[in-house]
């Protein structure tokens, strides 16, 4: 039963992996839309750093996406700068949403394998039963 | 007297159920890795697993043929990442896995009834 406990474990710290890609997704998402305001800059895309063995895996970093801010000319912005040039966060919506789709079928696959392994503990658990 | 009642069938089973218990820890470890640059999937020969815990073959067998399997899924790596889970093979190996299972632990249920059958005289 030893290693049945383990796998259980193992497709938890898939699941919490993941989960943590997800929320930094949504934050990216959340302030996609972020400019540059006075002396605060825009939000800077985040992403995660995931590593893995045979213990399972884990999100060793979040990291900064150090691109530079697009910007824009919108002269009539009023969070424009000298030049009339918006500066805005560099998160890219379509990058967001194509990677939130494989955080979400990488939990799903992992909530799956968490309920076979559940199976095969309650099936070894009616051996006893006669 | 008893030893002769237990084993070697149960034996059999038993390292049988741990060999595909086994398997269903490292398919598993897999599945969490899937988002993981460079991680290779690991897996194991069960066939030659289950022969070993039948037969007489030795240690050096069963780990060269994990070897051997572990080596073929190396240079696989279909991403641009180095990461080589394939999803498909991933859950259709669970699915076996988890059926080799439940065979296993009907078969042990069966083999527990079919005793106590005895053990009652057919009553």
């Amino acid at each position: 039963m030893n290693d049945l406990n383990s796998a259980l474990r193992i497709t938890g710290s898939g699941l919490s992996a993941n989960r943590t890609w997800m929320n930094v997704i949504s934050t990216n998402l959340a302030n996609a839309n972020s400019v540059k305001t006075g002396n605060t800059m825009p939000w800077r895309r985040q992403d995660v750093e995931m590593q893995g063995g045979p213990e399972g895996v884990s999100v060793v970093a979040i990291t900064q996406d150090m691109r530079a801010f697009p910007s824009k000319y919108d002269p009539t912005n009023p969070n424009r700068d000298s030049n009339d040039n918006v500066i805005s966060s560099n998160v890219d919506p379509l990058t967001e949403m194509t990677n939130m789709i494989a955080a979400s079928r990488s939990y799903e696959a992992n909530v799956e394998a968490f309920n076979t392994v559940k199976g095969m503990i309650k099936s070894a658990l009616n051996i006893g039963k006669v | 007297m008893l030893d002769n009642l237990f084993s070697p069938v149960l034996g059999n089973l038993q390292s049988a159920l741990s060999k595909a218990s086994q398997r269903q820890t490292m398919l598993m470890t897999n599945i969490a890795n899937v988002n993981v640059p460079g991680y290779k999937r690991s897996d194991m020969d069960f066939h030659v697993a289950l022969q070993g815990a039948t037969h007489d073959i030795d240690e050096q067998q069963i780990e060269m043929a994990d070897a051997r399997a572990q080596r073929a899924s190396d240079f696989t790596s279909q991403r641009m990442d180095g990461n080589n889970v394939d999803m498909e093979r991933e859950v259709a190996s669970i699915s076996e896995t988890e059926l080799r299972f439940q065979a296993l632990t009907d078969l042990t249920s069966s083999y527990f009834s079919g005793l106590k059958n005895v053990i009652r005289e057919g009553k």
